[in-house]
């Protein structure tokens, strides 16, 4: 099939690309967008490295196909810090330690951020539920643990 | 690990998606979540040669009570269902039932319908179906119909659906006034696909047992509703002993549980057991 | 001999600029921001794309691998066999 229009927003910047439909979605963002914050890890929805913001909900990327987001308003890591300011959450995961090699990182801190934006004050188990699924291999993930916890301080007025 | 080429559509009505599949036949897949399906594609087990993605039938998006059930459009996502007051008000067993589906992320994007239509042995929604007896509502070619739960799932990964159909409601009817309700899976981690799991609703009347009702899932091809271990407690006196019993002839009775990666079939067999009483029990305590 | 080193207490002392002290990782903010450079990152002008055929029998022994269709397939630059990587190594 020839490819299609895929217009979107990213971070609040506009994008047009014509992809084939079956481009997946984070392979969209990384060659076509120049977006290579979100990360290919397992390529079959388990690893969550790929992970970013649609309209606001977490979603896998690497199992979605870029045409899905016509009409989207996406964030990405890169869409994180504002204006050279890094995001708490950042903030919080190079203060804790949260990352080593960093390549989980990125999908992390998005699931992060939609758990605060809807829960600032999460308990144990609702982080623990919010990044389930989602895999680590350096930081044996009690140092996430932290960095979410300390992010959600820091972002609690 | 990227798909072969297919064509796509993404029709915005029920109508369009009906015509779609008349047209392209066995060729055509529809695409609900994709949680389940993209990663076929992307691993390339599965080679439609027409991807037809329902994710703008709006229509199709909804959760309403009907009388007594909950009438679900099948394009609603996971999510929405799990953060619904209604759903959590009028059938707190279909809200346990989805908050152990995966993860936020997945149910994000995983729709009520797809995990029903797709009918993993090893899935929750297809089992809870069965234990309510709930209905699936079908649109074709021909029409509308409907398919009770009990004729929905064929074998693995098999439902009734013809090809050319899809399903476009599930109503959920409500579990009865005071009935207690459990449902216990095992996974090696929280968010895999279960090893096992039982689903049981219970209604006493006083000590005595008036209504009982378990489904397996993860045991067969299919979800198993278990109509001996039913009668077996129906009338009968609620105790420990009682439940444990019905858990050991649970488990003797499963026909051809899998073995696989994960799990023996006896394996499965007694964890089957052991859910089942632990069901049981908690549906029990539950139950006004 | 030099009293070179009477006591441990003449030792000069100084405050120690990195022992002791958390140090920030010079990788962190690359890698936070998203912008560090993993290799799946790396486009190169002409740069390829390598798929992997494994057999899918073990401890076969292989006659024969016909590629003309992989070959023949569009996009397909060049195909890569055994007998390829034994003309271009030295046993060992």
């Amino acid at each position: 099939m020839p490819s299609r229009d895929v217009r979107l927003s990213v971070n609040g910047v506009s994008y047009e690309a014509s992809v084939e439909p079956r481009m997946t979605l984070v392979d969209m963002l990384r060659h076509e967008l120049g977006l290579t914050g979100t990360h290919v890890g397992c390529e079959h929805g388990v690893c969550g490295a790929c992970t970013v913001l649609m309209d606001g909900r977490a979603v896998r990327t690497c199992i979605m196909l870029a045409v899905q987001a016509d009409g989207a308003e996406l964030m990405t890591v890169e869409g994180l810090a504002k204006d050279g300011e890094l995001h708490p959450i950042q903030q919080a995961f190079m203060e804790e330690r949260g990352l080593q090699c960093g390549f989980c990182t990125p999908g992390f801190m998005m699931s992060i951020h939609e758990l605060l934006k809807a829960t600032p004050d999460p308990t144990e188990e609702e982080v623990k539920d919010a990044l389930g699924g989602a895999i680590c291999r350096c930081t044996g993930y009690e140092a996430i643990l932290k960095s979410v916890r300390s992010a959600a301080k820091k972002m609690r007025p | 690990m990227k798909p072969a080429p297919f064509d796509y559509y993404a029709p915005a009505s029920v109508a369009e998606t009906v015509a779609l599949l008349q047209q392209h036949g066995n060729e055509a897949k529809l695409l609900a979540g994709g949680q389940s399906l993209v990663p076929l594609l992307n691993m390339r087990l599965a080679r439609p040669g027409v991807v037809v993605d329902i994710n703008r039938v709006e229509e199709l998006k909804y959760i309403r009570a009907d009388g007594d059930s909950l009438a679900i459009g099948a394009m609603t996502n996971q999510r929405s269902a799990e953060q619904s007051e209604l759903v959590r008000e009028r059938n707190p067993l279909l809200y346990a039932a989805i908050r152990l589906i995966g993860h936020p992320q997945i149910r994000n994007r995983g729709t009520i319908g797809g995990s029903i239509a797709h009918a993993d042995p090893a899935a929750e929604l297809p089992a809870l179906v069965v234990v309510l007896d709930a209905e699936m509502r079908i649109a074709g070619p021909h029409g509308e119909r409907t398919v009770a739960a009990r004729d929905f799932f064929v074998t693995y990964l098999t439902t009734a659906l013809a090809e050319g159909e899809l399903l476009t409601e599930v109503r959920f009817p409500s579990l009865p006034a005071g009935a207690g309700w459990s449902i216990q899976e095992m996974t090696r981690r929280h968010g895999d696909f279960a090893l096992a799991g039982a689903i049981a609703t219970l209604t006493l009347s006083g000590d005595t047992i008036s209504e009982a009702r378990i489904a397996l899932f993860g045991v067969g091809a299919t979800p198993v509703r278990l109509p001996d271990a039913e009668a077996r407690l129906a009338g009968a006196r609620l105790e420990q002993a009682l439940l444990a019993e019905v858990g050991r002839a649970v488990s003797t009775s499963i026909d051809e549980p899998l073995t696989d990666i994960h799990a023996t079939a006896e394996y499965r067999r007694n964890l089957a057991g052991v859910l089942t009483e632990r069901a049981l029990i908690e549906a029990a305590a539950r139950a006004a | 001999m030099t009293d070179f080193l009477r006591s441990l207490d003449d030792l000069p002392v100084t405050t120690p600029k990195w022992v002791g002290k958390p140090i920030g990782r010079v990788e962190d903010p690359a890698l936070i921001t998203g912008k560090a450079e993993f290799i799946d990152n790396v486009t190169l002008p002409g740069m390829l794309h390598c798929a992997i055929l494994h057999i899918p029998h073990a401890h076969a022994r292989i006659k024969s691998v016909d590629v003309s269709r992989a070959a023949a397939l569009h996009g397909v630059v060049a195909t890569l066999t055994g007998e390829d990587a034994e003309r271009w190594t030295r046993k060992m």
